[in-house]
C-alpha cells in the first residue's frame, strides 16, 4: 500500500501551520519585550489568522483527493489499520511539537497583557485534541473566520470515514437494526437488540482478528504485527460495547438524569424568564457605548452576550427571592458534575486497561500458539476465549479494594449530584401550584404512621393474638379470609 | 482462518437470525407463575397467595415461601416444566407464598421491623388462624430467607420448621461482590438522594455487573437457542423475569444494609428488630439450610456457617451444585430439590 502521498500532504500542513504558530509566537514576544503589543498585538495574530486559514483551506482541498486515491489502494482492514495508525502517530508527533514550542515562558506574560491571548490559548490547548469541537468551535465562529476549523474537522472525518469502508459489521448489523423496529413487544426489542449487538461485537472481533491471523500465518515478526494490532476504530467500538455493558452503577442513569436536567434548564418556564428577566442584557447592551464593546452578540469580546449566554439558563430558573440560593445550589451541581467527571473517568481508565490487557494477552498467548500451529481458524472459539478472559479480570478488578472504594465514591457523587438537583427543582417549583416531593414525603409519612396506628389497635382488639395462639385460632376463624 | 471463513461464519449467522427473527415476532405472549393460585390475605401492598391443590395434602403443616424483596416470586414458577412450586404441590405440601409487591416512594418509611413482624407476622397469623394450627412451616429464599430467620428468632413458637434457600446470615464474607461493594456504599445517601424508594434498575444494574460477561454470553448462544420457538420461550421467560425488579422500601433497605452487609449484626446477635434483639440462638425449630456450590450473588461463605449459630440440633445444611438462579430453575433441580424439601418436611409434620 502506497499512502505517502497523503502523509506527505498532511505532515507538510503540520509543518505549515507550527511554523505559521513560532513566527507569530516570536512576533509577539518580541511585542512584548518592547512593549508594542497593544499597537502592534492585533495586526499580528489577524495576520495568523489568515496565514492559518490559507494553510488549512488548502489542506483541505487536496487532502479529500489524496484521501480517496489513497483509500482506493487499501485492500484489508490491517491495511487501513496501519494507515490510521500511521497518520494518527505523525498527527501527534506534530501537535506535540508545535505545542512543546510554543509552551514557553513569555506566554504567561503575554496572557496577561494581550486582550485576545485567551483565545489563542484556548485554541492552542485545544490543539491537543484534534478534533474538539468546543470551545475552539465556538470561538473560531464568533471570530468570523469562514469557519474554516469547521470544514478542516469535516473534511479529516470524512477521510477516517473512507478509510472505514472496509468496516463489515456496520454493514452487518444494519439490517437487523431496521428489522428490530418491527418488533413490538420491549422484551422482543430488547431480546433481539441483545443479539444483534452481541454478533456486532463479535464481528467487530473479527475485524481485528482477521489481519492479526494473517500476520501470524505470514510468520510476521511479533513486534511489528503488535504495532499494527489493533483497527483503532474497531478497538473503540468493543471498549465502548464494554462500558456500555459494564457500566458502574449510576453511571447510566447519571447520564439522563443530566441530560434530563439540561433540557428542562432549557425548556424550564420560559414566562418565568420573560417576566423576571425579560431581555435585560440586551437592553444594557444597547445603553452601552458601541466602540467600547461593540453591538454584535456574535462578538465574544462583548461582556454582555457572554454573561447572556453564561447566565441565560440560570435565570430560567429563578424562582424570585431565591436567585441566591438556586446559584449555590446550581455552582454545587457543577462542582459536583466535575468531581464525578474525574472519578469517572477513573473507574472507565480501569475499564478500559483492563480491556486492552486482557487483548493484549490474549493476543500474544495465540500468537505463540500458531507459531506452534495450533489451528485457530475458528474465530468464535477465539472470541469466546476473549470473552472468557475478561470475565476473569473483570471480576478480579471488581473485587479489588481500590476499585470497590472508587466505585463507591463515584456512586455517592452520583447520589450527592441527584440529592441536590432534587433540592433545586424544589427551590424552583415552589411558586408553582404543584405539590412538591418533600410535601408528599410527609404526607405519606403521615399515612404510614397512621395505618401502624390502626394495625397496632386492631392487634390490641384482637386480643393480642401474637402472644396467645389459642385465642388466636378464635379470633382468627371469625376474621378467616380476609381477602 | 482465511476470508472465507469468515464470509462463511457471517453468512450462517444471517440465516440463524432470519430464523431467530421469525419466531420471536411470532411468539406468543409471555407468562411465568401460571400455577394457580388464590389471593387469601393482603395487608397494605403485600398479598398472601395459596397455591390450588386438586387433592389434600399430605404434608398438613402449611408452607409459607417468602421470597427476596428483589425480584418476584415468580421464578419459583417460571414455567409449568420448570416449577418448584409445582413439584412442591405435586409432592403433597400445603403451599402459600407472599407477594411483596412494588413499594413506591410512598412505601419508603416502611421499615425492616413491619416486614417482619407486620407483614410476614401478618401472613403467619392468617394462616395460624385459617388453618387452626399452632405453627407453619417457612421457607425463605435469599433475602426473604433472611427475613424468615429473623422473624423465626422473634417468634419461634409460630414456627415449626425453617428452610432456607441460599440465604446470606453471615454477611462477614468478600467472597461475593456485592458484599465486597456494600461495605464502600454511602448506605444513607443511596436511600436518601432515591427519595425513600431504591430503584430495582439500580440493583439489577449491580446484579449485572457481578458476572460482567454475562450478558455477552447470553447473548453468544442465544442465536442457536432462537432456532427453537421452546427454547425461544424459555429465554423470554427468564427474560421477563429478571427485568421485573421492584424497587426497595428505603427504611428497609437502610436498616438490612447498614445492619447486616456493613455491620453482621445478625451473626454478632446485636441486630435489633422491632425493639428487641435477634438471637439466632432462638432458632430452636428443625432447620433446613440449602446452599449453592456456584452462588455468586449469596456465596457460599454467607450461608453455610447460618448451622452453626443456631439453637437448634435439628439442623440440616444441604449443598446443591449450581448457581443462585440455577438452583431453582435449573434441570436437575426439577428432580432433587422438591424431593429434599418435602421428604425433609414430611419427616417432621
Amino acid at each position: 500500500m502506497n499512502n505517502n502521498s497523503f502523509f506527505d500532504a498532511w505532515l507538510n500542513t503540520q509543518k505549515e501551520l507550527t511554523d505559521n504558530w513560532m513566527e507569530s509566537s516570536r512576533r509577539l514576544q518580541e511585542t512584548v519585550n518592547n512593549g508594542t503589543m497593544a499597537e502592534k498585538g492585533a495586526a499580528i495574530y489577524q495576520e495568523w489568522l489568515n496565514r492559518q486559514t490559507e494553510i488549512t483551506k488548502k489542506a483541505a482541498e487536496q487532502s479529500a483527493k489524496l484521501m480517496s486515491e489513497t483509500a482506493q489502494q487499501n485492500t484489508t482492514p490491517a491495511d487501513a489499520a496501519a494507515m490510521y495508525n500511521k497518520w494518527m502517530s505523525a498527527q501527534q508527533e506534530a501537535m506535540n511539537k508545535a505545542f512543546g514550542q510554543f509552551s514557553n515562558p513569555f506566554a504567561n506574560n503575554w496572557m496577561n497583557n494581550n486582550p485576545f491571548a485567551g483565545n489563542w490559548n484556548n485554541w492552542m490547548n485545544n490543539q491537543q485534541n484534534p478534533f474538539a469541537t468546543n470551545p475552539m468551535m465556538q470561538w473560531m465562529n464568533a471570530a468570523n473566520t469562514n469557519n474554516w476549523m469547521n470544514q478542516w474537522m469535516n473534511q479529516s472525518q470524512n477521510m477516517m470515514n473512507n478509510f472505514m469502508t472496509n468496516d463489515w459489521s456496520k454493514q452487518w448489523t444494519a439490517q437487523w437494526e431496521q428489522w428490530n423496529k418491527q418488533i413490538q413487544d420491549q422484551l422482543g426489542k430488547n431480546t433481539f437488540a441483545g443479539m444483534t449487538d452481541m454478533n456486532a461485537a463479535w464481528m467487530k472481533f473479527n475485524e481485528m482478528w482477521q489481519p492479526l491471523y494473517k500476520s501470524m500465518q505470514e510468520n510476521t515478526n511479533a513486534t511489528e504485527w503488535m504495532k499494527n494490532l489493533y483497527s483503532a476504530e474497531a478497538m473503540q467500538t468493543i471498549v465502548e460495547n464494554m462500558k456500555q455493558w459494564m457500566q458502574p452503577m449510576q453511571a447510566k442513569e447519571m447520564n439522563q438524569q443530566w441530560q434530563q436536567w439540561m433540557e428542562m434548564s432549557t425548556n424550564y418556564s420560559k414566562h418565568v424568564f420573560q417576566q423576571f428577566a425579560g431581555n435585560t442584557p440586551e437592553q444594557m447592551q444597547k445603553l452601552m457605548p458601541f466602540l467600547m464593546f461593540g453591538q454584535n452578540d456574535n462578538n465574544s469580546f462583548n461582556p454582555f452576550a457572554m454573561y447572556q449566554r453564561a447566565i441565560n439558563p440560570m435565570i430560567r430558573l429563578f424562582n424570585p427571592g431565591k436567585e441566591s440560593e438556586i446559584n449555590e445550589r446550581m455552582s454545587a451541581v457543577m462542582t459536583l458534575m466535575n468531581d464525578y467527571g474525574r472519578k469517572l473517568a477513573e473507574v472507565q481508565q480501569h475499564i478500559q486497561t483492563t480491556t486492552f490487557k486482557t487483548l493484549e494477552t490474549l493476543m500474544l498467548e495465540n500468537f505463540e500458539q500458531a507459531k506452534k500451529g495450533v489451528d485457530l481458524s475458528n474465530s468464535k472459539e477465539v472470541f469466546q476465549n476473549w470473552v472468557n478472559r475478561n470475565e476473569e479480570a473483570f471480576i478480579s478488578l471488581f473485587h479489588s479494594e481500590a476499585y470497590s472504594k472508587l466505585q463507591g465514591e463515584l456512586l455517592d457523587l452520583s447520589l450527592q449530584i441527584r440529592q441536590n438537583n432534587e433540592q433545586l427543582m424544589e427551590l424552583v417549583l415552589q411558586p408553582m401550584p404543584v405539590v412538591l416531593r418533600s410535601e408528599a414525603d410527609t404526607m405519606n409519612q403521615t399515612i404510614y404512621e397512621l395505618r401502624k396506628r390502626i394495625h397496632q389497635l386492631e392487634q390490641q382488639l384482637e386480643g393480642n393474638t401474637a402472644e396467645t395462639p389459642a385465642a388466636t385460632k378464635t379470633a382468627g376463624k371469625k376474621k378467616a379470609a380476609t381477602a | 482462518m482465511s476470508s472465507e471463513n469468515i464470509m462463511k461464519d457471517m453468512a450462517e449467522a444471517g440465516t440463524k437470525m432470519v430464523t431467530a427473527y421469525e419466531n420471536l415476532v411470532q411468539a406468543g405472549p409471555v407468562e411465568v407463575g401460571t400455577t394457580p393460585k388464590k389471593l387469601v390475605y393482603k395487608v397494605d401492598k403485600v398479598k398472601l397467595y395459596r397455591y390450588e391443590r386438586e387433592t389434600p395434602a399430605t404434608v398438613t403443616t402449611p408452607v409459607i415461601i417468602s421470597y427476596a424483596l428483589v425480584n418476584r416470586f415468580e421464578m419459583l414458577d417460571i414455567q409449568p416444566d420448570r416449577s418448584l412450586v409445582r413439584n412442591l404441590l405435586n409432592l403433597g405440601l400445603d403451599l402459600y407464598v407472599i407477594d411483596w409487591g412494588y413499594p413506591t416512594r410512598a412505601d419508603r418509611y416502611v421499615t425492616l421491623d413491619d416486614y417482619v413482624n407486620w407483614y410476614i407476622g401478618g401472613c403467619v397469623d392468617f394462616v395460624r388462624r385459617n388453618q387452626d394450627v399452632e405453627a407453619v412451616s417457612l421457607m425463605g429464599i435469599c433475602q426473604g430467607g433472611t427475613l424468615a430467620t429473623i422473624y423465626s428468632a422473634l417468634h419461634p413458637e409460630k414456627v415449626k420448621n425453617l428452610i432456607t434457600l441460599v440465604t446470606p446470615i453471615d454477611f462477614s464474607t468478600n467472597d461475593g461482590l456485592l458484599f465486597r461493594w456494600a461495605k464502600d456504599m454511602n448506605i444513607d445517601r443511596l436511600v436518601d438522594a432515591h427519595g425513600g424508594a431504591v430503584p430495582g434498575e439500580f440493583l439489577n444494574n449491580g446484579f449485572a455487573m457481578l458476572k460482567p460477561m454475562m450478558r455477552i454470553n447470553k447473548y453468544m448462544g442465544l442465536t442457536d437457542t432462537m432456532q427453537d420457538a421452546d427454547k425461544l420461550m424459555n429465554f423470554l421467560r427468564m427474560e421477563k423475569w429478571i427485568n421485573d425488579s421492584p424497587d426497595q422500601a428505603g427504611e428497609c433497605f437502610r436498616q438490612f444494609l447498614k445492619d447486616l452487609y456493613q455491620e453482621n449484626k445478625l451473626v454478632k446477635g446485636t441486630l435489633e428488630v422491632g425493639g428487641k434483639t435477634v438471637s439466632l440462638k432462638n432458632i430452636t425449630m428443625p432447620l433446613l439450610n440449602i446452599y449453592a456450590t456456584e452462588d455468586h450473588l449469596v456465596p457460599p461463605a454467607a450461608s453455610i456457617p447460618f448451622n452453626d449459630h443456631v439453637g437448634t440440633k435439628d439442623n440440616e445444611l444441604y449443598k446443591f451444585p449450581g448457581g443462585h438462579i440455577g438452583v431453582f430453575v435449573g434441570s436437575r433441580s426439577q428432580k432433587e430439590l422438591a424431593p429434599t424439601i418435602a421428604k425433609w418436611l414430611g419427616a417432621r409434620d
